[in-house]
């Protein structure tokens, strides 16, 4: 059936979003802003792979993506400490910080133009062109790993967040970042890691897209479908930019697939001014 | 009895003091000072409170104490240990918690999570070295809550959740600022139950509050604070009985 294979393929495409929907959320919830660089930061680390795919072609591609996601993480985290908290110290207003993600956004895409070269890169790797059979139909076989990578993904965060002092701290630090101060977590340190791990994610997130997309600068448009995922799913939710991101998924490639093609993106975003119109506080928003 | 503490250089040295505040200037804004030169001392033991109405400086002296605040002038050790320059973490390190003014409950996070936040501090192990026994023996309404958002709890138990919270951190000296703020009569004195428990086990505090009555009822000395500077000291006692302090805080 093919509606059975448009609705795995919106399903991968869907992980995408969650995983880069909930990095908006965790810096909204850590930072209290809005990270129009979470795409770009997911563009750097489907480049970074890339290079670590060339530089050490032996590695499985399953160990590419936690060294990805952890080179990006040290990126977010020296972004977080070196621009955008002298910026939150210095009271800047919301207006400007959102101004400032865009900006670093544009530096990283362009920045990614000057390093990587401005065609778009297909990974060497065989998962790039490989099939796993689904009943008689032909699927990427990166489709599995990803769905996989995601579900450990959101069990692992769910673990750090309620088992580990630090995740304790982060969100204790995003509920009332003064408070948790005088407990004695360091904010800046808080808001940083919290930075830092949304952008690890969002690494993840694209070297799994790599294989079925090409990794190019302008990658991180994506990031723009992934925060209508994130409101949608009620901004500053884990489990809201989840749903989100695989609602946006499913959604655009099948209606693509009713409609037409053309129309996916502006689907995506019916849906979510849809879903508001309804729900303005998001699937997972509480009243009020 | 009386202002004895009104000048730094009146702090006799002979008694080592838990904390000694001595002519602290605070400010908000540069140029202008909320504290006005501030001195007072609290012995180990001791529950001292610091009354004053709205505005008076009290929650700004807290949030200095505390490190949220920098101290322009003056000095604050804390077991003869210099607290200045000290970050939030620092100084609870050095012994010292606080039960913020309103509460300030972590309300996405449960009643155990939030008292585990109080152990932050003196974190090691995460999970069984946490000393919840005697903190849900003091506040038994919050074993049975311990799983319950805070943010779902009604005001009197988020006060017990953040001074349960602060006594997490097996504190030294444990400011309370403003703790019966907001509550119904009932449950103030719980709280001021709690308090004279707490001072019973040999707790050191400094209590800040409007309720002057039931303040000093619980402490051993008093300071009054008025516009940015202590106008008045002594102990409880006879502060209570002061005609001036009945008229002004005691309503009589």
């Amino acid at each position: 059936m093919n509606l059975s294979l448009q609705l795995l393929s919106g399903l991968a495409v869907g992980c995408i979003y969650s995983l880069v929907a909930v990095g908006f959320s965790m810096v909204y919830r850590a930072m209290g802003l809005v990270n129009f660089a979470q795409g770009d930061l997911m563009m750097v680390g489907a480049f970074v792979g890339y290079s670590i795919i060339i530089s050490a072609p032996a590695l499985p591609f399953w160990l590419v993506v936690p060294f990805a996601a952890a080179l990006t993480a040290s990126l977010g985290y020296v972004i977080a400490q070196s621009a955008l908290w002298p910026a939150i110290q210095r009271g800047a207003s919301q207006t400007y910080l959102v101004l400032l993600t865009l900006g670093i956004g544009i530096v990283l895409s362009n920045g990614a133009r000057l390093i990587w070269g401005a065609n778009p890169r297909v990974y060497p790797i065989p998962l790039t062109h490989e099939t796993i059979r689904v009943g008689q139909y032909p699927v990427p076989a990166v489709y599995p790993l990803i769905g996989l990578t995601m579900v450990v993904l959101i069990v692992g965060l769910h673990l750090l967040f309620t088992r580990t002092w630090l995740g304790l701290a982060l969100r204790a630090a995003a509920d009332d970042a003064q408070t948790a101060s005088i407990m004695g977590v360091n904010r800046r340190f808080a808001s940083a890691a919290s930075f830092a791990l949304a952008s690890g994610i969002g690494a993840a997130a694209g070297v799994l897209y790599a294989p079925i997309t090409f990794v190019s600068a302008d990658m991180g448009m994506l990031g723009i479908k992934a925060f209508a995922a994130a409101v949608l799913g009620s901004l500053g939710s884990i489990p809201g930019s989840v749903i989100g991101g695989l609602v946006i998924g499913i959604g655009e490639t099948l209606g693509g697939q009713l409609v037409s093609s053309e129309y996916q993106d502006s689907l995506a975003f019916l849906l979510m001014i849809g879903i508001l119109l309804v729900k303005p506080t998001g699937l997972m928003g509480k009243r009020g | 009895m009386n202002a004895s503490h009104l000048s730094p250089a009146s702090i006799t040295i002979d008694e080592p003091k838990l904390l000694a505040v001595s002519g602290i200037r605070v400010s908000y804004v540069a140029g202008v000072d909320v504290l006005h030169g501030v001195s007072l001392d609290v012995s180990a033991g001791e529950v001292v409170c610091l009354l004053g109405r709205n505005g008076a400086g009290k929650t700004t002296l807290i949030n200095a104490l505390c490190g949220l605040l920098p101290v322009n002038a003056g000095q604050v050790t804390f077991d003869g240990k210099s607290l200045l320059g000290l970050k939030p973490s620092g100084i609870v390190a050095a012994g010292i918690a606080v039960v913020p003014e309103g509460r300030r409950v972590f309300s996405n996070l449960t009643v155990a999570e939030n008292l585990a936040m109080g152990a932050y501090s003196r974190r090691t192990g995460f999970g069984p070295s946490w000393h919840f026994e005697r903190v849900y023996d003091l506040f038994p309404r919050l074993a049975e809550r311990r799983d319950q958002l805070a943010g779902t709890l009604s005001g009197g138990e988020q006060q017990m959740v953040a001074m349960a919270r602060a006594m997490m951190a097996q504190p030294r000296l444990l400011l309370l600022d403003e703790p019966s703020m907001g509550l119904a009569p009932l449950l103030i004195e719980l709280i001021f139950d709690t308090i004279n428990r707490f001072a019973k086990e040999g707790m050191t505090i400094l209590l800040v509050e409007q309720n002057a009555a039931a303040a000093l009822d619980v402490a051993d000395r008093a300071y009054v604070l008025e516009r940015g500077s202590i106008v008045r000291s002594g102990l409880a006692a006879s502060l209570e009985s002061d005609p001036e302090i009945q008229r002004s805080y005691l309503g009589v």
